[in-house]
């Protein structure tokens, strides 16, 4: 056996190494695509519980105006949109490591992600999850007592308040 | 009837059954690692093929020692045995193992910062430079010293693909599995990397 492998195999048999199983893999492999899943479904359900939030803040029929959008940035609404967002980065770095993943561009990745967290959310929420879990958080204390929205119509609270 | 796979494992066997057959020297590469998860030879094989290859490669890329290439390339080595069962059949051998020797260049290169002296081949230091300088005849007023100085000033991430390219002759696609970046952004690099050297060139012929 030549020179250069018979070194290398030598150092590997004295390191007693050896094959790193195939189910090893097939788990690593199952558990990224598990995370990238995972992600899109909490950015789906994220985005669906913030719409939900809108419009129960905004109420049904209200006009977007300045005022109205404002209450994107407040309150509950805000939290879902980060939530979001931060699942939808998980995301992207979930199917960059997935084994094909390297080869689309960053930008494709990213539509296809805001795609589909958009697409699934609108699903929940058109079933009814998003108001569902939203209104499930509502009995959390610090849900409620942290955060709060308020109607248009309505003069804003001094305080947190339950809704 | 045999998949094309086995056929070409069973070519090369002996009717010999209480001999292990031998790893035939012309089995590509790809055919050999389901049997280097079985016997060592033909592991010993795909090291003999790839070994001066990748040591070559990590002294052009990151201008490291002969003794620190071998070391680079001994644990390339090691890992692709450890990891065999992670060869991906879509890539090309080829790919996978440069991937895994420029991993550790990278890992290396993090480590510490040894210089060297890798004599790059004349005519591919002339063939890059001709390519990034095609309106004027500036390369040929140019040694391959100062040639190989400009490439050697360029950010990693630009040297890295003329290295794949140009010194180990990989297409864009190999180049794309290797760094494990979009084709695309690997054409963008090598545009953007050409252009730079050639910028290089410039001055450093305007200095001289």
């Amino acid at each position: 056996m030549p020179q250069e492998s018979e070194k290398i195999l030598k150092e590997i048999h004295e390191r007693h190494i050896t094959h790193r199983p195939r189910w090893y893999f097939l788990i690593r492999n199952a558990s990224v695509l598990t995370a990238l899943a995972a992600t899109i479904f909490f950015g789906a359900l994220s985005f669906s519980i913030e719409e939900a939030v809108l419009e129960r803040g905004l109420g049904v029929g209200h006009a977007f105006d300045f005022t109205s959008l404002m209450l994107l940035f407040r309150g509950a609404s805000i939290l879902w949109i980060v939530s979001t967002v931060i699942f939808m980065v998980l995301a992207f770095l979930n199917l960059r490591h997935i084994k094909e993943g390297y080869r689309w561009r960053a930008w494709w990745i990213i539509i296809g992600i805001i795609a589909v967290v958009f697409t699934f959310g609108m699903l929940f929420l058109h079933e009814g999850i998003g108001s569902r879990a939203e209104s499930a958080l509502e009995h959390n204390a610090f849900y409620r007592g942290a955060l709060y929205i308020h109607r248009v119509d309505e003069e804003p609270p001094t305080a947190p308040r339950a809704y | 009837m045999p998949s094309s796979g086995s056929m070409q494992r069973f070519a090369y066997m002996t009717y010999d059954d209480n001999a292990l057959a031998q790893p035939h020297i012309e089995d590509a590469d790809e055919a050999l690692v389901p049997l280097a998860l079985e016997d060592d030879r033909s592991f010993a094989v795909l090291v003999e093929r790839y070994a001066a290859k990748l040591r070559r490669y990590v002294m052009r890329f990151i201008n490291c020692s002969a003794d620190d290439a071998e070391d680079i390339v001994q644990t390339t080595f090691i890992n692709a045995y450890r990891n065999l069962n992670d060869f991906d059949t879509g890539l090309k051998f080829s790919s996978w193992i440069y991937r895994i020797a420029h991993n550790e260049a990278v890992s290396h290169v993090r480590r510490t910062a040894a210089r060297s002296s890798m004599p790059w081949e004349d005519d591919k230091l002339e063939a890059l430079a001709s390519d990034v300088d095609v309106e004027t005849d500036l390369h040929r007023k140019m040694d391959s010293a100062s040639v190989r100085a400009a490439v050697d000033r360029l950010d990693a991430k630009y040297k890295e693909v003329l290295v794949l390219r140009y010194f180990e002759d990989k297409s864009y696609g190999e180049i794309s599995d290797i760094l494990r970046k979009p084709q695309g952004s690997v054409s963008s690099l090598i545009t953007r990397a050409k252009r730079l050297l050639a910028a290089e060139l410039k001055k450093a012929a305007s200095r001289s």
